[in-house]
């Protein structure tokens, strides 16, 4: 690339072409928004917790939580067990709050807003009908909208930006909106479920995270309500030195329907930051929930400078008989990712669902994987890993499938593939296995391959280039998640597998 | 072959056709049925032979009641 800005362009070729070259093999979000940010001082302490505690106007009993996780967090150690290796993370010298200073006060129309946030979101690819909700113009939300449905909530460094279409979603029931403004409107929901999941003690980063998450998205379903729209989450790290703490509770009451989508992505740069979410998700009686993930942080340049380091706990619980729980993901960013989403399946006849496409290239790190809990009665699980290590990256996939005693008749089938690409790479697997009764059945299939010269002469020979049939065979193997995904992320989610791999043959 | 215009296509040839279309539709209905419930995790090759030998009893009750 250093070659190519060295170069001189021709007469006759336009800046646009240059650019598009430029930008092959590129980290397409990498750019910055240049805004006036509002900080709180570094370093994470009471002071701190109290400060992002009374940022968001939160009621007495939420600080107390808040303050109660972080004398926890002091008192805990960072988990080593993973196959990971960073430096030591200074916890004092970063932020843990950020936002626009002009989203002090919400803005009542198009010309009070930060055109600096609104072409944000233009560059995300966020439609424009949205953007006025997203920047909070209020009545936007009553405009007839247009083309797919997809109310967005978008997160900026530590604040909630907006959410489109709550106005039509509450018509349904349906509440969708910031979990800070969630605690202020909806406190009886929040207290009863809050922690309830992921408990504040259960490790290192969700303890910090009850502690600091400045923001995050809270949905609830009402009883034998479908949700009218798909849901989505988009969170963007922009401030440099800041860290994001998001949290994310979601309840789909008895009989209900959801689909919900987080999206996420970040400058690039050369130090690295720090991502510790979690995610809450509670499935009543015959409820269901689709919870699709397509990761997308900065994951580093490719000398495994910067990138995000990516801490998240996310967990289901299925309280009732018969509920669904679904977990789909496509990790393509992120220097560092340890995340292993999980489902507890309480309910007699609950199922849980986990597919996942890991990428790692140069020198990117994934521990990744989930833990599949049978408590109930003829309870199943399913779960489809892919794993895929280019350039000198590790790929772990780590699995826990637990039998309990009283699960009886329960079945699991875990497959669990990894692919590689190139010599010098890795892809390691770590499953474990707990069977306590004798009625439940559990299968577990793992390979692991290599794109090989053959596969790759045979796609030649039809006239592709070699990074085409790197796409067309790596696109073959995560087939299975894929078509798991909704429709309308699909395709953007191939594309992505795609261009993560740009570079890593040859 | 064309027909023409005066055959009528015949009972026996029918009977005969079901007798073999039946069960292969029913072991396809079993594929999809595989497919579509994978949740249930049921054993492909019993749903395909199920779905077949199901086919095959229908055509076998058509071919008693009709034949």
């Amino acid at each position: 690339m250093a070659a190519l800005d060295q170069t001189q362009v021709k007469e006759g070729v336009d800046q646009e072409t240059v650019d598009a070259v430029r930008e092959v093999g590129t980290y397409k979000y990498g750019w910055d928004t240049d805004i006036e940010m509002e900080y709180a001082p570094k370093g994470v302490n009471p002071d701190i917790v109290r400060l992002i505690s009374g940022k968001n106007d939160e009621p007495e009993w939420m600080t107390e939580w808040r303050l109660a996780a972080f004398e926890r967090w002091t008192k805990m150690e960072e988990p080593k067990w993973a196959m990971v290796h960073y430096p030591p993370i200074d916890f004092q010298n970063q932020y843990y709050y950020a936002r626009p200073k002009s989203m002090e006060e919400k803005p009542k129309s198009l010309d009070e807003v930060d055109p600096k946030l609104l072409a944000t979101y233009e560059k995300l690819g966020i439609p424009l009908k949205e953007q006025m909700i997203l920047a909070g113009v209020e009545g936007a939300e009553d405009a007839p909208a247009e083309g797919r449905k997809v109310a967005v909530d978008a997160v900026f460094d530590s604040v909630s930006v907006g959410t489109t279409f709550q106005a039509e979603l509450k018509k349904a029931g349906v509440i969708f909106c910031s979990i800070s403004e969630a605690i202020k409107e909806h406190p009886e929901l929040v207290k009863k479920y809050l922690g309830t999941v992921v408990p504040v003690s259960d490790n290192f980063y969700a303890t910090l995270n009850s502690a600091v998450f400045s923001d995050g998205s809270f949905v609830y379903i009402p009883p034998g309500v479908r949700c009218p729209m798909e849901l989505s989450t988009y969170f963007r790290i922009n401030a440099e030195n800041t860290g994001q703490f998001e949290r994310t509770l979601i309840i789909a009451d008895k009989g209900s329907y959801v689909s919900y989508l987080e999206g996420c992505t970040a400058p690039q740069r050369d130090t690295a930051q720090l991502h510790a979410a979690v995610v809450e998700i509670i499935v009543e009686e015959d409820a269901e929930v689709k919870y699709s993930t397509v990761q997308n942080w900065f994951p580093g340049d490719e000398n495994g400078k910067g990138g995000i380091y990516n801490f998240v706990t996310k967990r289901a619980d299925c309280r009732g008989d018969r509920s669904k729980v679904m977990w789909t993901q496509v990790e393509t960013g992120s220097a560092v990712t340890w995340k292993y989403p999980s489902c507890i399946l309480r309910g007699n006849e609950s199922q849980g669902e986990f597919y996942s496409i890991a990428i790692a290239n140069n020198y990117q790190q994934a521990d990744t994987g989930t833990k599949m809990i049978h408590l109930g009665k003829n309870t199943k699980s399913r779960i489809v890993s892919k794993g895929i290590s280019a350039g000198k990256a590790q790929n772990t996939y780590r699995g826990l499938v637990s039998m309990h005693p009283k699960a009886k008749d329960s079945r699991n089938y875990t497959q669990c593939d990894s692919l590689l690409i190139g010599d010098k790479c890795g892809a390691h697997t770590v499953p474990y296995i707990e069977v306590r009764n004798n009625s439940s059945r559990v299968e577990h299939e793992a390979t692991t391959s290599k794109v090989d010269d053959d596969q790759l002469f045979y796609c030649r020979q039809r006239g592709m280039d070699e990074e085409e049939a790197v796409a067309l065979v790596v696109n073959g193997f995560c087939k299975d998640v894929l078509q798991a995904l909704p429709m309308e992320f699909a395709m953007e989610a191939q594309q992505l597998v795609a261009i993560s791999l740009e570079g890593s043959v040859g | 072959m064309t027909r023409s215009p005066g055959t009528r296509i015949r009972k026996d040839n029918v009977l005969t056709w079901l007798g073999y279309a039946l069960p292969v539709l029913g072991g396809l209905l079993g594929v999809a049925y595989v497919n579509t419930h994978y949740m249930e995790f049921i054993n492909p090759v019993w749903a395909v032979g199920g779905g077949a030998i199901l086919g095959w009893i229908i055509a076998r009750l058509i071919r008693r009641l009709l034949g």
